[in-house]
This record gives C-alpha cells, structure tokens and sequence, in this order.
C-alpha cells in the first residue's frame, strides 16, 4: 500500500490502463445478458443469447474444430520445444546462437509472411491442399517458440548437479530424463502447454491462411457472423469461451501452484 | 551428459520445423517475388522478372504501407506511454499486489481476442461509451462516429499489443538495483525526478526489446484492421491476404510480402547496430 502512496501518478496511469484493459471484456460479459438487440441501452436481463449458442450445431462444430487443433498444437508444440531445449544445451555457442535467432524470428515474424510463404509450398507439392493439418504445422512452429523460452528460463535455474549426481550413480541417459529432468521442467512444460492450446483457440491467420474452405474454427465463425450483423450471440460464446478458459486456467494453477504459473508466464516475455 | 547421438536426435523436431516450414517457406516467398506470373492463367515460371515489383507502386498498395507504417508507429508510443508507467508500478509494488497485477494483465489473454476487438466497435460507435466519453471530454466533436477510422485500429492495436510491451518493461525494471532508487531517495530526489533520472534511462534496453516485440507483429497484423477497420481501412496484412485468397497473383503478393520483410529486417538491424553502439560506448 505503500507504494501506492509514493508512486500515485504511476498507480493512477497504472488504475487507467487496467480500466482500458477491461472495458471490452465488461462489455462482452454486461451484453451477453442484456435483452437489447442493439447492445446500446439495458434491455432487460435475458438468457436467450446462451439458449441460441448452446443450441446451435455450428457452435458446436466449430468449438470441436478448434478444440482438436488446439489439442494437436499443444502437444506437437511440447514435444518439440522440450526435446530441443533438453538437447541444445551442450552444443557449442554458435549452435545456440543459430538456434535462438530462429526462435526469435519464429515469435516476432509477421505471420502473414510466414502463412504465404507455406501457401506457395502447398501450391507447389503435387496433391497437396489446404487443411487443419497445415494450420496445426504453422500454430506449433510459432507456439513451440514461446514453450521454449518458458522451458528454458525454467532449465537454467536448475542446477546440472542434479543430473551429474544421477549419472555418476550410474543411471542411464533415459532414466535421468525420466526422473530428474522432466519432473523437474513439468511446471513450465504446463505453463508452456497452457499457453499453446490457449493461444492456439484464439488463432486467426493461420486459419483463414490454409484451413482451407472446410476448417472453420471458433474464431473464424465469430468473425463471419460480425462481418453480417450486429450479433448479441457472440457474446456469449465470449462469456462461454472466457469460462472454459478459466477452468482450464484453474486447472493449471491448481497443478503447479500460482506463483509458478505467474512468474512462468511473465518470465516468458524475457 | 547427453551422448552426441542423443543430442542430435533430441534435435530433429526442431530442425524439421525451422528448415520445413520457415526456412524453405520463407526463401519462396522471396523467389517468386521475383518471378514472372501469367495473369491469365496465375502460373509462376522461375523466370527472373521485376513484374510484380513494378505492379505494386501504385496507389493503392503504397498508401496501405504507408499507413501500416503509421500505425505501428503510433502503437508503439501508445503502448509505451500507458505501458511504462504501470510496469514502473508493478516493479515498485510488493508481495501480493504485484502477484495480483500481474494476474490482471494476463488475464485479458484468456478471453477470446475477435471478441475483445468486436467490443471495441461497439464502445468506440456514436452511442458507445468510449465515444461518449472523449466527447464529453471534448476531444472529439459531438456525433462522431470513431468506427472503421484509422484511429479505431490504433486504439485497438495499442489494446492488444500492450501486455507485450509491459511484460519486457516490467521484467528489466524488476532487476534493477533497489539500492539506486534508496540512495535517489536519500539524496532528496523526488518519486518523479527518479522515475525520469534512474527508472526511464536505465530500462532503455527493456523499452528497446518491447518495441521490437511490438513494432514487428504489428506491422503486419491482419485480424484487428479487418473488424476495427471494417475492411475499408486496409493495413499491408490485409491486401497481401487479399492477393493470395482473393486474387490467387502469389507474385504480387509475396512481392509486398518481401517488402514487409524487407522492413522486419531493417528494424531488426538498426535496433542491433544502436545496442552494439552503446555496448563499445
């Protein structure tokens, strides 16, 4: 509370940003239960809005669509991210060099260049189309990135004494991975897994990019029904996705404990 | 330690992903910039042409650059001048409140972001509470309609890029030493000659690296210019997605694509040659 008091000017620009940070989501949770068509006055309070989502099957089938990319990302982006944070470790300086220049282009590129580039490719291989299993390639390339740098901050603070001390007791290579360094990554492998299906159920570009004209993720059918009308329903598909996310989120912090989840995920923009 | 057959297996995934589908993808992208397309037919020949150069200086693609320019510009500053002071607070807060704050930046992440950026079309219409607001602020004249406007797009571009910027912010801020800002204060400095003598020049690599995070994605952002612009207001994103969907000339677009690219890397090369200047310095 102190420093609320010595730095009042930073905690007021601070309370505005907050503010501006959670208007639009107040304003998705208020409409998603106002009875006004319009959104611009109090209508009433109303569920009907939750009643036409929850029983729409495009709702459904576009959820499920997202949901299995999502799933298929998580895990691709894992694998790859733990087994190569675990193996760059004892290459020379240039390797890493190399390799983290990669992972930095691979968060900060524009993925528009990156979903053309791909788009040429599948153009170019014979038989080839656009489809969910492209859009689930390019989703792990750009989340693995991020996996790895919430895998790594977490493999750096571990010590290699852990590890020489199982070696030296004579475990083989397999049983040192299986019982000191995966237990001792599990928490940012998580984080980095919750990050990945997260990001993934919000994905934009790689879908309209190369989902192809059947791959129709939440998103994409969130975008189509505004481009139409004014739609009330999205809003609650909002408050819906924000409870799914939630629970989700609930379970994680649950896991690994919420400090760890927090300092994973502010460490990651490090 | 890891025997190198290991390592090297441990390796593969990795490489696949980088070779596959951003080395080769990328290097296509720069190549068929290059080659000559039939428009009739929209097939690329490796024949060496400026073609789809000379087809994109015109109007309409230059002022679409021009302006992603302006945008990520101006989002930059917007999230640096609402991001600083709030990372600035957080690195100073203690024990729970900073646990807290940095729980309310995240959580915004966790709710679908189409949503968030359809929100803002309603707050920022004639009769949305944003607009009522800067109008009885008198920053804007009664009765103006802030939807699909450039200023639209950057108000929501700031919204979405910010905890990007505050993260980088707050993670150098954080590792300062505590003992600069006692001896500011033992020495009778003000909270705000310390927050602009200590706390701004000594986070200048913090400010860099959110800038970069920020400035590169957002150059080429595609989704929020398509709802807050409401596909009149077109950013470079938008009309490459247009040439390679809509129009089927993968020429012309990947010859903005390369431009795009062209841009990422110059950025990507000053801001390094600025930091290796202050590093011999």
């Amino acid at each position: 509370m102190q420093a609320i008091k010595k730095h009042w000017v930073s905690a007021l620009i601070g309370l505005f940003v907050l503010a501006f940070l959670y208007l639009p989501i107040v304003h998705v949770i208020v409409n998603a239960f106002n009875a006004n068509k319009h959104m611009r006055v109090w209508g009433g309070f109303t569920l009907k809005w939750f009643q036409k989502t929850l029983t729409s099957a495009d709702f459904y089938d576009a959820f499920r669509q997202s949901l299995t990319i999502a799933l298929c990302v998580t895990l691709l982006s894992v694998i790859v991210a733990v087994t190569a944070v675990i193996g760059i470790r004892s290459f020379s300086t240039k390797v890493r060099n190399v390799e983290s220049t990669f992972m930095y282009i691979r968060l900060t590129l524009p993925e528009v260049i990156l979903v053309v580039g791909i788009m040429i490719v599948i153009s170019m291989i014979p038989g080839a189309s656009l489809g969910p299993v492209w859009v689930v390639l390019v989703q792990s390339l750009i989340y693995s990135a991020y996996d790895m740098v919430i895998v790594q901050a977490r493999l750096s603070t571990i010590a290699d004494r852990y590890e020489n001390a199982a070696y030296d007791l004579g475990a083989t290579t397999w049983r040192v991975l299986k019982t000191v360094i995966f237990p001792l990554l599990a928490p940012s492998i998580f984080v980095g897994a919750l990050l990945a299906f997260t990001f993934s159920l919000d994905a934009v570009v790689s879908v309209v990019f190369l989902g192809g004209p059947t791959t129709e993720t939440l998103p994409i059918m969130i975008m189509s029904m505004i481009k139409r009308h004014v739609t009330p329903e999205v809003n609650a598909i909002g408050v819906i996705v924000m409870i799914f996310n939630m629970v989700i989120l609930g379970i994680t912090a649950s896991v690994i404990g919420v400090r760890s989840t927090v300092s994973a995920v502010a460490g990651e923009a490090e | 330690m890891l025997g190198m057959r290991e390592r090297v297996l441990l390796m593969v995934p990795e490489t696949l992903f980088d070779v596959l589908l951003l080395t080769i993808p990328l290097c296509f992208v720069v190549l068929y910039s290059f080659w000559t397309i039939d428009l009739t037919t929209l097939e690329v020949t490796p024949d060496f042409s400026l073609g789809s150069y000379a087809a994109i200086m015109k109007p309409i693609y230059l002022t679409a650059l021009g302006r992603s320019l302006l945008i990520t510009v101006a989002t930059v500053a917007g999230t640096i001048l609402l991001g600083f002071p709030l990372a600035y607070f957080i690195s100073q807060c203690k024990g729970k409140l900073q646990v807290v704050l940095l729980v309310l930046i995240m959580v915004p992440f966790w709710t679908s972001f189409v949503i968030r950026a359809y929100a803002w079309t309603s707050l920022l219409a004639p009769t949305g509470m944003v607009n009522q607001m800067l109008t009885f602020l008198h920053v804007i004249p009664e009765h103006t309609d802030l939807r699909y406007t450039d200023t639209a797009i950057i108000i929501g571009m700031v919204y979405s890029y910010l905890p990007e910027m505050v993260l980088p912010l707050y993670a150098t801020l954080e590792k300062l030493d505590t003992n600069l800002f006692d001896a500011a204060a033992d020495l009778g400095r003000s909270t705000a000659s310390t927050f602009f003598t200590i706390a701004v020049p000594e986070s200048k690599a913090g400010i860099a690296a959110g800038c970069l995070l920020v400035a590169i994605p957002a150059l080429g952002e595609y989704t929020i210019p398509a709802i807050l612009g409401g596909g009149k207001t077109l950013m470079i994103g938008n009309v490459i997605a247009s040439e390679f969907i809509t129009t089927g000339n993968y020429s012309r677009g990947a010859a903005l694509a390369t431009m795009l690219l062209a841009i990422v890397v110059m950025l990507i090369v000053v801001s390094r040659i600025i930091s290796s200047r202050k590093k011999v310095a």
